[in-house]
């Protein structure tokens, strides 16, 4: 929750800071966002390489659980589907901001690189609204339809921001799966949304 | 646009190679850091366009709609894959609970 009122915090003050015309004209001639972005890919590749736990979870893995994070995608995939008829945005579009996963900050930035800074605020907004979305309704999500539907509804946060209130929620049972299903979700971000800005 | 996809690749393999130099813990710190630089970054140039600026209530209830359906669409998938999780994934939960925890 932190994480995310600061994400905000930082957001909302690149625009004051903007409109208010104090920051130094060198940031606006010299965009640095393509050079960030490729720092952070690197970053973010660096600590999926250098990360003992995930090899040892992936080995111990039962096939079986890759059907939630599998269930996850292709929901999200047919809902952003359904979303493109009725929205402004193209179908392309509305599946990279799906893609997000509620992992809000890689794929805003990602796709406010590629598609705009029209459609990164849209994803930084709709993923932003994912998370709050679970971590408000997760009891009434297990009640009516399951711990599963949590898990997914919580996508590539389900192993940091929302799993204390999965485990409170769901039992400590669904642990195991909620922290395999957004392992999976977060390292298929950056391929999802690069897949869609490139359609 | 791959570009950025190359480097990811690329860091993934020198994680792996340089494992046991690198801390996962100041890595997470600087991803972080590098996110809400971006973030910062997007509002900068979100301020500097008016046009974005002025539909940001209308970008916003898109995305709110576009949510809905993601986390519908969500949800409808899991429920119906739920039977099948119950049956092989928690099937022998009574005497296989501890084993599968610790995996």
């Amino acid at each position: 929750m932190a994480d995310t009122a600061l994400i905000i915090l930082f957001f909302s003050s690149g625009i004051f800071l903007t409109r208010l015309e104090l920051l130094p004209t060198v940031l606006l001639e010299h965009d640095p966002t393509l050079q960030a972005l490729w720092v952070l890919m690197a970053l973010v590749g660096l600590s999926l390489g250098a990360d003992r736990k995930l090899g040892e979870v992936l080995k111990s893995l039962r096939p079986v659980i890759l059907l939630l994070p599998f269930a996850t995608t292709a929901g999200t995939f047919a809902g952003a589907l359904l979303a493109s008829f009725c929205l402004a945005w193209a179908l392309s579009d509305c599946l990279a901001i799906g893609a997000g996963f509620a992992y809000y900050s890689l794929s805003s930035v990602f796709i406010s690189q590629y598609k705009g800074p029209d459609l990164g605020a849209a994803a930084l907004l709709c993923n932003v609204m994912r998370e709050l979305f679970t971590l408000l309704f997760t009891p009434l999500l297990i009640k009516f339809f399951g711990p599963a539907a949590a898990i997914s509804c919580g996508g590539a946060t389900t192993m940091d921001t929302t799993l204390p209130v999965i485990s409170r929620y769901a039992g400590s049972l669904w642990i195991f799966p909620a922290i395999i299903h957004a392992i999976i979700l977060d390292f298929s971000v950056p391929f999802w949304v690069t897949l869609f800005c490139s359609l | 646009m791959y570009t950025a996809l190359l480097i990811m690749l690329a860091g993934i393999l020198l994680g792996r190679l340089f494992r046991s130099w690198l801390s996962i813990r100041i890595i997470r710190k600087l991803i972080m850091a590098s996110i809400l630089l971006l973030l910062f970054l997007l509002g900068v140039s979100i301020g500097n366009n008016k046009e974005i600026l002025y539909n940001l209530p209308f970008i916003g209830l898109n995305s709110l709609i576009l949510m809905i359906f993601c986390v519908a669409g969500s949800i409808a998938a899991s429920a119906a894959i739920s039977p099948l999780l119950r049956k092989y994934f928690f099937a022998p939960a009574k005497d296989k609970g501890g084993e599968k925890r610790r995996g």
